[in-house]
């Protein structure tokens, strides 16, 4: 459907044709969902699933589901980076590895060369973020309302 | 090729009409540029985002700043803030008509225009459309826009069609009844008055309700599965919110439609401008009317199907997101 075919366009990263889902092993739904949406936007790719842990083969795009609960707008990546770190590495055979916030329908295409680069901004984001939970002080310069 | 800038959310809680006025613009032949307020966003915003942040001094100054800078390499012709507008204030409004001649619109779907920005914003837009015909005559009666015109909901015949489904998917999805959206308290009553169908509630909070528990489908639904499931039920039930519509509907019995499916809905005076009702699109009083309706609709499936299909083939005539955006380009004086 368009979201998806909206968020490959914006990454850039052409119609995959071979392509990986790997699930969390947590509900079914999380990685059938987004399966279904690729098959859909790419009849002519060839989607295999693969069982968590189990090693990724290079193929064009790798895509990883991350079922956990979360408030709307809130991405779930940052309380998942522990699993992150564990399963990303595992997708660098892949061109592109697509990170899928299941729970509110969040995609993010990024290349695999840059997984190290992206782990690393996303702990910094994360310590940003607590920081600025938890300081008052930081929240008020920042001009939160009250 | 003309430009518009679409300012708007991408996250499946806005639903995804902002993503398919993108693609319908680009149908007509304008080139669409889409700026998301909620994901994919920069290091800065992102942070700010998710601390709660979103709409603090900083956040709205680095939301700009990124606007304006979009607006100069794109210099846009039209910029359209749809949905609501929740960070622009009135010195971008300002600044990307006077700096670029574009005019800026607002297109409103939830009622939300009250607040201290949204509110100074309003005399400023060169237009507002809204998805609520309500709306627009409480705009036009008591506020100090420019226009204000009535812009229905819609549907994607790409993105909303009828489909060949497994019987597994059938099974998966299927039901006599289906609803598909928040669990208000209102909704709980009504659907709890349903005793003995075969119903499948899908979206947020059902399970407060122990009687419904047992129908509720705690999984997310967005895009295919949601034709899916509007393919595979008999009977979508249409409720609309008490707070964010007055005379209004959302998308809802317009998607149904497109996919081919058969839609009960809630009499609303903008039901009728776009259906004929009884003909094409048939309304229920309370929950003993929309049980004996169901009921009747079950057991008469020709005529349920004649009258999906009268549905459908209006839909596609005149309300699709292309229909809409040709109304938008119309009354701008911009086709």
């Amino acid at each position: 459907m368009f979201y998806f075919e909206h968020c490959f366009r914006e990454a850039r990263s052409g119609s995959p044709s071979t392509v990986a889902v790997v699930g969390l092993g947590a509900e079914r739904w999380a990685s059938g969902d987004v399966d279904a949406e690729i098959r859909d936007l790419f009849p002519e790719a060839a989607v295999s699933i693969v069982p968590p842990g189990e090693p990724i083969a290079p193929c064009d795009l790798a895509v990883v589901s991350l079922a956990v609960e979360g408030r709307p707008l809130e991405d779930v990546a940052y309380r998942t980076l522990s699993e992150l770190r564990r399963l990303l590495p595992a997708c660098r055979r892949a061109r592109h590895v697509l990170v899928f916030r299941a729970r509110w329908r969040e995609a993010e295409i990024i290349p695999a060369r840059t997984i190290g680069w992206w782990l690393w901004r996303r702990r910094l984001e994360a310590w940003c973020i607590r920081r600025l939970q938890n300081s008052a002080a930081l929240r008020l310069l920042a001009g939160a309302q009250s | 090729m003309p430009t518009v800038l679409i300012v708007a959310g991408t996250q499946v809680t806005t639903s995804d009409l902002h993503l398919l006025f993108h693609r319908a613009f680009e149908a007509v032949g304008w080139r669409s540029v889409f700026v998301s307020h909620d994901s994919h966003l920069p290091p800065g915003e992102q942070v700010l985002l998710q601390s709660g942040l979103a709409g603090s001094r900083l956040h709205g100054a680095l939301f700009d700043r990124r606007l304006r800078r979009v607006a100069r390499e794109v210099r846009p012709e039209l910029v359209l803030i749809n949905g609501s507008n929740w960070y622009l204030g009135p010195d971008i409004v300002r600044h990307l008509q006077s700096r670029h001649g574009c005019q800026v619109v607002l297109n409103e779907q939830h009622l939300q225009v009250f607040q201290p920005h949204q509110a100074a914003c309003l005399p400023l837009y060169d237009h507002v459309f809204a998805q609520d015909g309500g709306l627009v005559a409480l705009l036009r009666a008591s506020s100090p826009v420019r226009g204000a015109s009535l812009l229905g909901p819609a549907c994607d015949p790409r993105e909303h069609r009828p489909l060949a489904l497994t019987p597994e998917e059938q099974a998966e999805y299927g039901a006599d009844v289906c609803y598909l959206g928040w669990a208000y308290p209102h909704r709980i009553e009504l659907f709890e008055a349903l005793d003995g169908v075969d119903m499948k509630l899908w979206g947020l909070g059902w399970d407060a309700s122990e009687k419904l528990r047992p129908f509720f489908r705690p999984e997310p639904v967005f895009g295919l599965k949601k034709t899916k499931i509007y393919n595979a039920t008999r009977v979508n039930v249409n409720v609309q919110s008490t707070h964010y519509q007055l005379d209004g509907v959302t998308c809802r019995p317009f998607e149904v439609a497109a996919c081919g499916g058969f839609c009960l809905a809630e009499p609303r005076r903008d039901l009728q401008r776009f259906f004929r009702i009884g003909d094409e699109m048939v309304v229920f009083e309370d929950a003993a009317d929309l049980k004996a309706r169901i009921a009747y609709y079950l057991a008469h499936e020709e005529e349920r199907r004649e009258i999906a299909a009268r549905a459908r083939a209006r839909v596609l005539a005149e309300h699709t997101y292309e229909h809409r955006v040709r109304q938008v380009l119309q009354v701008l004086r911009l086709d």
